[in-house]
């Protein structure tokens, strides 16, 4: 017998535009069935009433698993500065399902993490997109890019190219010309194969974005003029300095991943971080989410950088958004993840208060409608 | 004419009491269940013995790495090349490797022996019996499989020399873009366009024509998920080595893989990769219905002792029967050789142990063994 779910009372933030106050969430299928007044018959019921229920929340920007906590050196998957130019890489090669961030992601009510290689390459390799169950959601995710400090520093340091944001910016459009060549090519040599420009080619062929490490404003510009040149659709990551160009950005209609914003500024590309970032984007329109950039702050990070950016005048709605159906939309996988509707995944979590307050407790976190976390007491979070 | 008279005999599969192994030619030439004697023969009297098919280890280096020679005599990895299928362990074996005779006077007869861990793709490895003489003489299979390896043992080959790969994910990247210019190299030869013969290609040639399975060092469940990954994309045939935290995976490995060779247990975790050894892996494995091979991976721990390992893996859940077809039939099937070793059976060649105990007796002595019908101790 299949098994349904009923989500009983409580205040339900649908992330679709309403609040909804004492209603029942029915999960069957591992979908949200249909949201109503009474409980059907022959349903476990779990009793939320008094609580809050959001949506799963999603963090777009991570190297969960691929930097596995508490190992070291033999955990550390992320970076292959052996070649600035490592399209062909897939971050699911290097991710270990069983890294404990994944259990206190789903302690912590996050369902959805986007896992890319890290920034020591100018062109780093594919990102994919998960549960923090380990289900694949989207393979590749895009192409992560890295411009700014991180490839200039680690190629600097072998007496490589790129030495220079000069450098960084010529690697990134050489690939890409290599790419169209190599596109043209093949129509003519079926027997042609390259899986790095096999990788760059999906980008011209619109399948996923070129998401592109970027800090600081110059670095975010020359991202999307970059990417303007070939008409490849650009998502910016961490846009730290997003604020101060931030007309420009909604002018262009790139999204971006923000944060982490609970970081010191050690490096100087890190020189204006502030989390008034996040307010200058409602402002101004641009479609952000925030990020933890996990392992670089704990995963609970995500949260308490919506909750810190209201101290910043971010509207709580807003705020909420950023941390659930933004990052689906970035990840254009909004028809399936984000919000609490009819025929989306149920991925859904219960509070026992706003997920906006840094006290509030996650009591249950489900995914595709089964219990992937029950808060039991403070042991609960000891894992 | 030799005959093996009376004891109990595990024929691969199960144990006899009292019966007669007919032995001529190299060859089993019959199996009794009762006594039958025949004047012309050698009566060789087993009553009260353990009569085996010769062990059978699927996982060693015998002779890469000679037992008590310097480091400039270790021959089982090329750590110049991260992606080297044309190497042949067979082509470093050293004859005079004391191990050898040790593995033998213990009832080990046949080993498969490998390229190391170092390199992504690593070469091919071959079926020998561990006869004296030199190793090319005593050849079962010469292309029995060729050495992937994922994991922390590459990445800490070449990291260090800032080559390719020092991660997992460029691990697999070499991996699949050798597998992807292998299959684009087929067609080309298939087609006669524009074809040079490449050493380097033609052995995952015969990989991508099902001709041997990939021999895939992965410790970890997420190494061995993403061995998995590859196999399917490129349908290759797969057998895990060493498959440490296999039990985690063991519901993707069922009827994916030709079979998982476990180990080393006996020793400690000495990377975080090997975090999860134990001696349950292997009868949890085989419960799920894997074909189970218990290795070694000479001279990681030693191959004389094989027996003892499969005792500890019995020791620690795996049924008796698993734990011995672990170390005859099972390695012998992942080999492709079962036609020739792994069994007491019409037909096969008589590769065979006598015990003076249970072999999983601690104090268990092989006190005859046989290769070929000869009697080598």
């Amino acid at each position: 017998m299949e098994r349904i779910i009923a989500i009983k009372g409580g205040t339900v933030y649908t992330m679709e535009g309403k609040v909804l106050k004492d209603k029942v969430i029915v999960i069957k299928d591992g979908k949200i069935k249909e949201i109503i007044n009474n409980i059907p018959e022959n349903v476990t019921v779990i009793d939320a009433q008094g609580k809050f229920i959001y949506p799963g929340l999603i963090d777009i920007h991570t190297h969960a698993g691929l930097w596995e906590e508490g190992i070291g050196r033999e955990g550390y998957d992320g970076n292959e500065y052996t070649d600035p130019v490592t399209p062909h890489l897939r971050a699911l090669d290097g991710i270990n399902f069983l890294d404990r961030g994944f259990e206190e992601a789903k302690a912590n009510g996050i369902t959805t993490v986007n896992i890319m290689p890290g920034s020591a390459n100018v062109i780093g390799g594919q990102g994919v997109a998960v549960k923090t169950t380990g289900e694949i959601l989207l393979n590749p995710s895009g192409i992560k890019m890295a411009l700014g400090e991180n490839p200039r520093r680690v190629y600097r340091a072998q007496n490589r190219m790129p030495s220079t944001r000069m450098g960084s910016a010529f690697l990134m459009r050489k690939a890409l010309i290599e790419t169209q060549n190599y596109i043209k090519k093949k129509e003519k040599d079926k027997y042609l194969f390259d899986l790095k420009y096999e990788a760059l080619s999906g980008l011209f062929e619109g399948k996923y974005p070129a998401r592109i490490h970027a800090h600081r404003q110059d670095d975010i510009v020359t991202a999307i003029r970059i990417m303007g040149e070939f008409n490849i659709k650009a998502v910016i990551e961490h846009s730290t300095e997003g604020h101060l160009v931030a007309d420009f950005l909604s002018k262009k209609g790139i999204p971006c991943a923000l944060g982490p914003i609970i970081t010191t500024r050690v490096k100087q590309e890190l020189k204006f971080r502030t989390p008034e970032t996040a307010k200058v984007y409602e402002e101004k329109g641009v479609l952000f989410a925030f990020t933890t950039d996990y392992p670089v702050i704990p995963i609970y990070g995500l949260q308490l950088s919506a909750s810190i950016a209201l101290q910043y005048s971010l509207s709580r709605e807003t705020a909420l958004k950023a941390i659930t159906i933004n990052g689906a939309k970035i990840l254009g996988l909004d028809k399936r993840i984000g919000s609490i509707k009819e025929g989306k995944d149920a991925d859904i979590i219960i509070t026992d208060g706003d997920i906006l307050e840094p006290v509030t407790k996650i009591l249950y976190t489900l995914i595709n409608g089964e219990i992937v976390y029950e808060y039991k007491g403070p042991e609960s979070l000891l894992m | 004419m030799k005959i093996l008279v009376g004891g109990m005999i595990f024929t691969g599969k199960e144990f006899i009491e009292g019966g007669a192994i007919y032995i001529e030619n190299g060859k089993i030439i019959k199996v009794l269940k009762r006594k039958y004697l025949r004047n012309e023969a050698e009566i060789i009297d087993c009553s009260g013995k353990y009569i085996l098919p010769g062990l059978i280890d699927a996982h060693t280096h015998i002779g890469l790495y000679e037992e008590g020679a310097g480091r400039d005599y270790t021959d089982g990895n090329e750590m110049t090349k991260p992606v080297t299928p044309h190497l042949y362990a067979i082509d470093a074996v050293s004859p005079h490797d004391v191990a050898i005779k040790r593995a033998r006077e213990n009832g080990v007869t046949s080993v498969f022996v490998t390229p190391g861990s170092a390199n992504p793709i690593g070469g091919i490895g071959s079926v020998i019996k561990l006869k004296d003489g030199l190793p090319h003489k005593n050849v079962v299979k010469k292309e029995a499989g060729v050495k992937f390896a994922f994991g922390e043992n590459p990445k800490f080959v070449y990291g260090p020399q800032k080559k390719m790969p020092m991660t997992r994910m460029a691990i697999a990247a070499l991996i699949r873009e050798s597998l992807y210019k292998a299959k684009y190299y087929g067609e080309k030869k298939k087609r006669k366009r524009d074809f040079e013969t490449d050493v380097e290609m033609e052995a995952l040639l015969k990989l991508l024509r099902r001709e041997f399975p990939v021999r895939a060092h992965a410790h970890r469940h997420d190494d061995i998920m993403t061995a998995l990954r590859i196999k399917e994309e490129f349908g290759v045939d797969l057998v895990i080595e060493h498959c440490t935290s296999g039990a985690k995976v063991k519901d993707h490995l069922k009827g994916k893989v030709i079979g998982c060779v476990v180990g080393p247990a006996f020793g400690v975790s000495t990377k975080p990769e090997s975090r999860d050894i134990s001696f349950e892996t292997p009868g949890i494995l085989a419960k799920e219905g894997i074909l189970v091979a218990i290795t070694s991976d000479h001279p990681v721990t030693p191959l004389k002792y094989l027996n003892i390992y499969a005792a500890m893996a019995f020791k620690e859940g795996m049924e008796e029967i698993e734990a011995l077809k672990a170390i005859t039939i099972n390695p012998a099937k992942i080999l492709g050789v079962e036609k020739r070793i792994g069994s007491i059976e019409k037909g096969k060649d008589a590769d065979i142990v006598v015990f003076n105990r249970h072999p999983f007796d601690l104090l268990a002595r092989a006190e005859m063994v046989f290769i070929d019908g000869e009697r080598v101790k």
